[in-house]
């Protein structure tokens, strides 16, 4: 029962902050537009810059262009859902006591932080990915089948939880140390940046970190080899199964963390 | 000139209090850089020059870049817009001398202590385990110091200029979301202008926004320092005048907002 209740608290809380971001319709729209541009930029150099060298590893601009768009839209989705457990935008939280009020609830504070700020605009970042993603299958020559749109389904879905996974890790951290480090953005929006290329490029110790600790090759870049039909030389295991398996067991571990960190968690003192 | 030597060392001090920031901003900026690093080494295995660069001096841009990533978009880009949105900049516009100077040193001091640390060291570790081309003699580097120096001050004009638009508008962050990724690739930030279709290269050249980082990379690798350096200059006396144009509007408007 109070289950049920604190559910239908946080989804009324979601539904409210959803409400005050949609009510100035032309400024929401506008700010979702732009939500993706600075993506939309990064991969408009890179194509370039492949295309003058005519392939990176083997791999045409458009090639490369799809695992951007994958991570893109992964990040956006990850970025909606969990922006308020962003290194920065957390600590302030915990230094001004925001979070003390936040444990008062009798919800779980988690799911009440996560569904209390909901950042509907980065919904824009993930159009843009999606853009990218259909520009770049298309020039790619990807076949839009089922098991396609699975896959690619599959791959954003992945990219985004070990996203927020790795903010809800930051923020059990922040929750001992009160500061939060711009460092973090190394595992995070560094990770997507990592797989928006192909990972033959990279040495032995990325490689690993990045396809076992911090799934983030696993979500993008082997659904990318598949949708490619490409055999990728010296890149993880093709096992796409791989990636849902690697990423519930990093959320599970982000979830113990979390909680870890709440039950240590002294306050701040203000 | 006395008066800004002063807020100039002010801002410098006020900027060390940010060393944990420094430490957070620098490892993620070396991050980039490697990866950075890694792309190009991929890109120019087994080939010569690409669009007239060869790989030692693409990574040079590479550290070029993060080295200056941090003087551009410096992390209190929001604190004037901010000031500006509160009704704090006010106090700007009665103290005594120029304010448009004033703030300049400021934002110049803070720079020169980040710059420091954050761009220097990279690059000199950069420079040990890669072959980058950098100059060797002394004349070479006090150009490279100077252009980068130009550099800073071009970067806190074009800052001055966009998010002036914090005068009009309370939605200064949309002004900055919008135009952002522009400056952020026709700026060179994501790949050197070089590469650019050359129609492209030759628009983006033509602006401003080439002084930020392209000339300090040109004068780096030591290609048309002179000229190179003499439009940075150039830029610098333009923008002033754009900046401080920006200004006297806005003091007049910024009147009738405190009223």
């Amino acid at each position: 029962m109070a289950d049920a209740a604190a559910a239908r608290a946080c989804a009324a809380a979601a539904r409210a902050a959803m409400r005050a971001q949609v009510g100035t319709r032309g400024w929401f729209a506008l700010r979702t537009l732009t939500a993706g541009f600075t993506q939309l930029a990064e991969v408009a150099g890179f194509v370039l810059l492949v295309d003058r060298f005519t392939s990176l590893a083997g791999w045409t601009g458009p090639e490369v262009a799809l695992l951007f768009g994958l991570g893109t839209a992964g990040q956006g989705l990850g970025q909606a859902l969990a922006k308020p457990l962003d290194a920065g935008e957390f600590a302030e939280t915990v230094r001004r006591g925001h979070f003390d009020q936040v444990l008062l609830r009798p919800v779980g504070p988690l799911p009440w932080l996560l569904a209390s700020a909901l950042d509907l605009r980065y919904l824009g970042r993930v159009l843009t990915g999606l853009a990218v993603l259909a520009w770049a299958a298309g020039r790619a020559g990807v076949a839009w089948t089922g098991p396609h749109l699975a896959l690619a389904a599959l791959s954003i879905t992945c990219c985004a939880a070990i996203l927020a996974s790795v903010f809800v890790l930051g923020a059990a951290l922040t929750l001992r140390t009160v500061e939060g480090t711009e460092l973090l953005n190394v595992v995070t929006f560094g990770g997507v940046f990592l797989t928006s290329f192909p990972m033959e490029i990279y040495g032995p110790v990325l490689r690993f970190v990045f396809t076992w600790v911090l799934p983030f090759a696993l979500a993008v870049y082997v659904p990318a080899l598949a949708l490619l039909g490409r055999a990728g030389t010296a890149g993880p295991p093709r096992a796409l199964l791989l990636a849902p398996v690697a990423t519930v067991a990093l959320a599970a571990a982000a979830g113990l963390g979390w909680r870890a960190g709440v039950r240590r968690y002294l306050g701040t003192g203000s | 000139m006395h008066s800004y030597l002063a807020v100039l060392a002010a801002g410098f001090r006020r900027q060390s209090t940010y060393r944990f920031a420094l430490v957070g901003g620098l490892g993620t900026n070396v991050f980039w850089g490697v990866l950075r690093t890694v792309v190009f080494l991929a890109l120019y295995r087994q080939r010569g020059p690409v669009a007239g660069l060869t790989v030692g001096q693409a990574l040079t841009y590479v550290w070029v870049g993060q080295a200056m990533f941090g003087a551009i978009w410096v992390n209190w880009l929001q604190e004037f817009p901010r000031s500006v949105r509160s009704g704090e900049f006010a106090v700007e516009l009665i103290r005594p001398g120029d304010p448009y100077l004033r703030l300049l040193a400021f934002d110049l001091g803070r720079n020169l202590n980040q710059m420091l640390v954050r761009s220097t060291l990279p690059l000199a570790v950069a420079a040990l385990v890669l072959p980058l081309v950098l100059p060797t003699g002394p004349a070479g580097v006090l150009a490279l110091v100077v252009s980068v120096l130009l550099a800073a001050v071009v970067g806190f004009q074009l800052r001055f200029l966009v998010l002036g638009s914090a005068f009009w508008t309370a939605d200064y962050r949309f002004v900055l979301h919008l135009v952002f990724s522009g400056l952020w690739l026709a700026s060179g930030f994501v790949i050197p202008t070089d590469y650019f279709p050359p129609a492209l290269r030759a628009v983006v050249g033509a602006t401003p926004l080439h002084a930020i980082l392209m000339a300090p990379f040109q004068v780096a690798i030591g290609r048309s320092v002179a000229a190179q350096l003499a439009l940075q200059a150039g830029w610098v006396l333009a923008l002033a005048a754009a900046g401080r144009s920006l200004l006297a509007l806005a003091a007049r408007r910024l009147v009738v907002h405190g009223g």
